[in-house]
């Protein structure tokens, strides 16, 4: 692997740890720098607090990140000491060729062993894929009993629904609002905890009423009313869904996304059962950003990405608990390769997850690529949005990628005209003024160029949200 | 095609929800709604089969009467949005934007967004998030991160970002405690109204039995004075400083007092202690037999 800046500060927990690693290599804290002979795994003395850390940074074979290994009590991963070596790697220092301490090869050795492992039960688990394992009885067993008791949730769920209309949504407040709660929380026992976030959500948007102006008032009655319709249909498709699982036990594809909307987690293997993958992708990042669920207490690091062989755009999602420590997804230039990544069943833009990646930069053939699989107009993009907003369970957003022709401009507002003369109005949200970020790109608008963004749907109109303009050069990251 | 019949039939559905569906009988605008639908179905039967399918809510057997409103109103969700327009009819007045090629680089979130929140006072995310999402605050992590960015603010800009706001807010509508909880875990309380928000008086009383804690500034001694802060809390708040020596901590309350004199109520007090040489028995026997009325 070519160890480059932009690789280090990908993969560092954050901005400080990079700065501070970088002080470390500045200020010579680093002495006996050695490296084995193939150059794939480097390993010096580091200065610290306490006397000197064995520092090491593995590069295995060369497709994937490297592994950094130190002796310093750290919690954070890599720490500076890790990045620190990485940067006396990149600034050309000298290494003396060395053997691999014992220590550090019995734990490469015990990696790479899990690694083997790791891909192995893939390996398996693709030669079986579309082959659904045969359930122990005991198991077969369990598994309808929980879908039974899902089944009694629906219709707790559909009871609750019921009242919430009959008496109506603007009644719930104090006493009425905390019966909600509980009773929303009581879903919790159904295995329904994805029912139970909806109506969590539901108390979430009466909640936040109360220090509302009347705007934001009726943009929250709007998402519950939204948000009802949501659970309804959830409630009537999980119903047959789950009703003919009692007796066939066979999820698929096609159906799957309403197994995650009940609740359930799924996991890499079983994406790969279903035969929800791709094998040999090429990924590469066209935007990005952040979403705080209050409800659910997590941060979700959202980042679109479009699959270079197929044109298909896809979302990967970092889960984030607020009582969590872990790292925020940060911004990914480079192009991902993997051999395998599997698909989450889903309305809308599908989440991807993937192992083993590899990076490499992004070529001007890629974006060659991307602008020859973008739409060709804006009604075509248009299309696939309205097809997948029109659903009760999708969100009101929808990626896209298009050719443009131009860009005008007035007081008020950006538009983004493609070859036939159709036009879309440019719309920000709180964290983006696209109007700006165009007027400030930093190249040359051509026909023939595209645009990837975001088109959603409000006060009975369609925008786009723009996170990225790609010409056939490169990709000007705009979000 | 004129979608008005279709957006009043939506909002008279929205509103029954809101109001609750058990007065639907009565909803003549409800049904006036549905009525002028045929203007629409005449034209594309979607909408006559919405038009049925409303019409049918009231003759619906009242136990899945709730279910057909839901069936409706999804119909008529997903209808507006796939016939929500797109773009401008008039590009009169508009012009073409030029830009051109200049150095670039990508630079990564994890940099960008702390340079620019920094030195563009750009909180608004955060800050908007906040005041829709309150009880994030609730998370340490989230709190501590919020403070951070409070205290780069009044180093770069002067202003507190809106922030303070957003914590006030919190603590005044938070019925659980913990708001308060954790702002007296912080060391960073600045503001009159941040002493305000504890309530009457708790405020100070904290924070003059935490004094050391804090490096009080002139909003904090604006808030004893603008308050009716009792006296005795006055002076406990500024003879409670770091020392021991309460001798010592009374020669730098004498200072403070100069530049902030206080209320008459409290400038009668000081007044006595002065007339006393400002007796260390004095202040404190005025301190224990005042705060036990």
């Amino acid at each position: 692997m070519d160890l480059t800046e932009a690789t280090i500060m990908r993969i560092a927990a954050n901005a400080s740890a990079v700065s501070n690693g970088k002080k470390l290599s500045q200020k010579g804290s680093f002495k006996n720098l050695c490296k084995d002979a193939e150059s794939t795994v480097y390993w010096a003395e580091c200065a610290g607090s306490s006397g000197f850390y064995n520092t090491s940074v593995d590069f295995g074979d060369g497709s994937q990140d490297p592994v950094c290994r130190c002796s310093c009590p750290s919690r954070q991963f890599p720490c500076k000491h890790g990045i620190g070596l990485m940067y006396e790697i990149i600034s050309g220092k000298a290494f003396s060729d060395s053997a691999i301490p014992e220590d550090l090869a019995a734990k490469k050795a015990k990696k790479e062993a899990a690694e083997a492992k790791k891909e192995a039960k893939i390996q398996e688990a693709i030669d079986n894929a579309g082959a659904p394992k045969a359930k122990s009885k005991s198991s077969a067993a369990a598994s309808k009993k929980k879908m039974a008791q899902q089944l009694e949730g629906l219709d707790v769920a559909e009871k609750i629904v019921d009242e919430l209309l009959s008496s109506g949504v603007a009644t719930l407040s104090g006493q009425s609002a905390k019966k909600f709660v509980d009773v929303a929380n009581d879903l919790g026992t159904y295995y329904i905890p994805g029912l139970q976030a909806a109506f969590m959500q539901i108390a979430n948007y009466i909640d936040r009423m109360k220090h509302s102006d009347e705007e934001t008032i009726n943009l929250l009655y709007q998402q519950t009313i939204e948000k009802i319709l949501c659970i309804n249909t959830i409630i009537q498709k999980g119903r047959d869904y789950l009703q003919s699982n009692i007796e066939m036990d066979n999820i698929s594809e096609d159906n799957g996304y309403l197994f995650e909307a009940l609740g359930g987690i799924w996991k890499f293997d079983s994406l790969i059962g279903i035969n929800s993958f791709e094998k040999d992708v090429q990924l590469i990042q066209l935007g990005m950003y952040t979403e705080w669920d209050n409800v659910k207490q997590e941060s979700r690091d959202i980042s679109y990405y479009i699959e270079l062989k197929t044109g298909e755009l896809y979302c990967s999602v970092n889960i984030r608990p607020y009582s969590s420590n872990l790292p925020q997804e940060d911004s990914n230039f480079e192009k991902t390769s993997a051999s395998v990544m599997v698909k989450y069943p889903g309305i809308g833009c599908r989440r991807i997850r993937w192992e083993q990646p590899r990076t490499s930069p992004v070529t001007a053939d890629d974006c060659a690529r991307i602008l020859s699989v973008a739409d060709p107009d804006i009604p075509t993009a248009a299309k696939k949005v309205k097809n997948v907003i029109k659903n009760t369970m999708a969100n009101n957003e929808y990626p896209v990628l298009f050719t443009i022709e131009k860009v005008l401009a007035n007081e008020n507002h950006m538009v983004i005209v493609d070859k036939a003369g159709n036009n879309i109005i440019l719309r920000g949200s709180v964290y983006m003024k696209p109007s700006e970020q165009i007027k400030d790109l930093p190249v040359e608008i051509k026909p023939g160029d595209a645009i990837f963004g975001e088109m959603f749907y409000k006060d009975g109109s369609i925008y786009l949200l723009p996170f990225s303009y790609i010409n056939e050069e490169k990709i000007i990251r705009i979000a | 095609m004129n979608l008005e019949p279709l957006y009043n039939l939506k909002e008279r559905l929205d509103h029954i929800v809101i109001a609750g569906t058990n007065l639907i009988d009565d909803d003549f605008k409800l049904k006036k709604a549905i009525e002028d639908m045929s203007s629409l179905a005449a034209v594309n039967p979607v909408f006559g089969k919405i038009q049925s399918a409303a019409n049918a809510i009231f003759t619906t057997e009242k136990e899945k009467r709730n279910k057909q409103i839901l069936t409706v109103l999804g119909t008529v969700y997903a209808v507006i949005k796939t016939q929500g327009t797109i773009g401008t009819k008039e590009l009169d007045g508009y012009e073409e934007v030029v830009t051109s090629e200049r150095p670039h680089v990508n630079i990564p979130k994890s940099i960008l967004s702390v340079m620019c929140d920094v030195t563009t006072e750009n909180y608004a995310p955060l800050r908007t998030f906040l005041i829709a999402n309150p009880m994030a605050l609730l998370s340490t992590n989230m709190f501590k991160k919020t403070l951070e960015f409070y205290r780069h603010s009044m180093v770069y800009h002067g202003s507190n970002g809106g922030f303070l706001d957003i914590l006030v807010n919190a603590i005044q509508n938070d019925k659980t405690g913990k708001y308060i909880d954790i702002v007296k875990e912080s060391t960073n309380i600045y503001s009159v109204e941040l002493l305000d928000a504890l309530g009457d008086h708790a405020g100070a009383k904290w924070y003059a039995e935490n004094i050391t804690k804090f490096k009080p500034n002139d909003a904090t001694y604006l808030y004893f004075q603008k308050k009716d802060v009792p006296a005795w809390l006055y002076v406990k708040f500024i003879t409670a400083k770091k020392s021991k020596d309460i001798k010592d901590n009374i020669r730098i309350a004498k200072a403070l007092i100069s530049k902030h004199p206080g209320c008459p109520e409290i400038q009668e007090v000081l007044n006595f202690f002065e007339s006393q040489n400002w007796e260390t028995d004095t202040i404190i026997t005025f301190m224990n037999s005042e705060s036990k009325k």
